[in-house]
């Protein structure tokens, strides 16, 4: 059967699921309220929507590709926290593996505004560039501005893109300090020890994924997983002999989804030291 | 492909073990490529000079941050005007980005001014997957012993945008400095970046 379809049709469908470059992927710059009142914190994001067949970055691209670069105008006497990056896919080509978003993507930025707001608008504008990949790549650039008009301290104003920003937040990462991890290097690499909290199915860590927030480190497709008394190790090559192990293992531990969670993305972040295997010292250095 | 080229990639392919890239330090593995000119061009008749291979794509985003200014060209130039060969190679299959016949080949590395020794095709991406060539660019450097002395990055900064050559740290021009000047080299090995090469 396969055989008889024409190469012709074939071609119409891959133009129909792929769309042009041009048009593959646009962003703008959104806030949660309508009006911004005086030191009152609210969130920015950049929301970047993607065409099917198209997808962006994770701050660790992986393997190729390249996070999103977001330069930020605020006006004076804003401050803003750190840039919040959602729960990624990993997305496996033939012999890389990437970390990114299909679809729809919000990055959040929470904001607070000065305690005295002088004119009746505040301006936000980001400088933004992005890399989008299908089968080949092409880097997106775009100028986002947003107006927002200065209130005196009124009650919030929720914005129409409330639902986005709230669905977005529950797809970043969550501390969860049940959870319990512990970064040992070894030869040619480091061990992952993750202790899990009471309650965690057992089959979710045999599942589980860890990716680093550093690329060209850890060779995470080689990760071998092992069950240990009271949780899981994980244990991860160095990409090439020489790389440095960093200070701390940063990244994330995903998870596949529980059945009571609808969402299906959890993402445990882990930031600790990595510590030298001292069992290892001691054999060394003993008599 | 000719016979005599399948019969080195067949020499080569039992002389390498199955999914081993070559790792710094050790020989770097031979081949025999087409180039855009129709030439046929083995490594090994390099022997004794610095090499440097560089995987390419034209069309790919990071790739263009190395040639639209001008860098790529400008580094060719110096390096085979002191004695450097310096071989790009095209690993993108038929119908896969970057791939073009060579009548193509010629009229875009004239425009580019393109400066290396030779321009390779590497259709069937044999020698792409002998050297484990993952990102375009993806750069090794193999010394005059045919000692593969680096690989990886061309420099430290992961992005498409024109703005990061100017402080990037450049993995291969310090690797060639040292190669030339009979050093070690520091930095012989890291995570290339780029995009995937189109095999």
């Amino acid at each position: 059967m396969k055989k008889s379809i024409p190469t012709g049709m074939v071609l119409v469908f891959l133009f129909a699921a792929i769309a042009p470059a041009e048009t593959a992927s646009r962003a703008s710059l959104i806030a949660d309220v309508e009006t911004i009142q005086p030191g009152r914190p609210f969130s920015l994001g950049v929301l970047i929507n993607l065409e099917k067949g198209w997808h962006t970055y994770w701050i660790n691209p992986g393997d190729s590709g390249m996070p999103p670069d977001l330069d930020w105008q605020l006006p004076g006497g804003c401050t803003a926290g750190p840039l919040q990056y959602p729960i990624p896919q990993v997305i496996d080509e033939e012999s890389l593996q990437t970390y990114g978003y299909t679809s729809q993507v919000l990055f959040i930025r929470k904001v607070t505004p000065p305690a005295i707001l002088t004119g009746t608008t505040s301006v936000f504008s980001v400088k933004a560039a992005w890399l989008i990949c299908s089968d080949a790549c092409v880097p997106q650039r775009a100028e986002l501005t947003l107006a927002l008009p200065n209130g005196a301290g009124e009650s919030d104003t929720p914005s129409r893109w409330g639902p986005a920003f709230n669905s977005t937040r529950r797809e970043l990462p969550f501390a969860d300090p049940a959870w319990s991890f512990q970064a040992t290097a070894r030869e040619g690499g480091l061990t992952l020890s993750i202790l899990p909290p009471a309650g965690e199915p057992a089959d979710t860590l045999a599942r589980s994924r860890f990716i680093p927030m550093e690329s060209g480190v850890l060779a995470v497709r080689s990760t071998e997983r092992q069950r240990t008394a009271a949780g899981y190790s994980l244990a991860m090559k160095k990409q090439f002999p020489t790389a440095r192990l960093p200070d701390r293992l940063q990244g994330l531990l995903l998870l596949p989804p529980v059945a009571e969670n609808d969402n299906g993305k959890r993402a445990i972040p882990v930031d600790v030291p990595i510590v030298e295997d001292i069992t290892t010292q001691a054999k060394e250095n003993g008599p | 492909m000719n016979k005599l080229m399948l019969t080195g990639l067949m020499m080569l392919a039992g002389l390498s073990a199955i999914g081993a890239e070559p790792a710094v330090g050790n020989a770097a593995p031979d081949f025999v490529l087409p180039d855009i000119n129709g030439a046929t061009i083995r490594l090994a008749d390099f022997k004794g000079k610095t090499i440097v291979l560089e995987w390419t794509n034209y069309e790919c985003p990071f790739v263009k941050k190395h040639y639209d200014g001008g860098n790529m060209q400008e580094l060719q130039k110096t390096y085979t005007g002191k004695g450097v060969t310096w071989l790009t190679i095209s690993s993108s299959a038929d119908g896969k980005q970057g791939f073009f016949d060579a009548e193509t080949w010629k009229k875009m590395a004239a425009a580019k001014k393109a400066a290396s020794t030779a321009i390779l095709l590497d259709r069937d991406g044999a020698v792409g997957h002998l050297y484990g060539a993952k990102t375009t660019p993806h750069m090794f450097v193999i010394d005059d012993k045919g000692i593969l002395v680096y690989k990886g990055a061309i420099d430290d900064k992961a992005s498409v945008e024109a703005a990061t050559l100017k402080d990037a740290k450049h993995y291969v021009t310090l690797a060639l400095d040292a190669v030339l000047a009979g050093k070690a080299v520091e930095t012989p090995e890291t995570a290339p970046y780029g995009c995937s090469v189109k095999y």
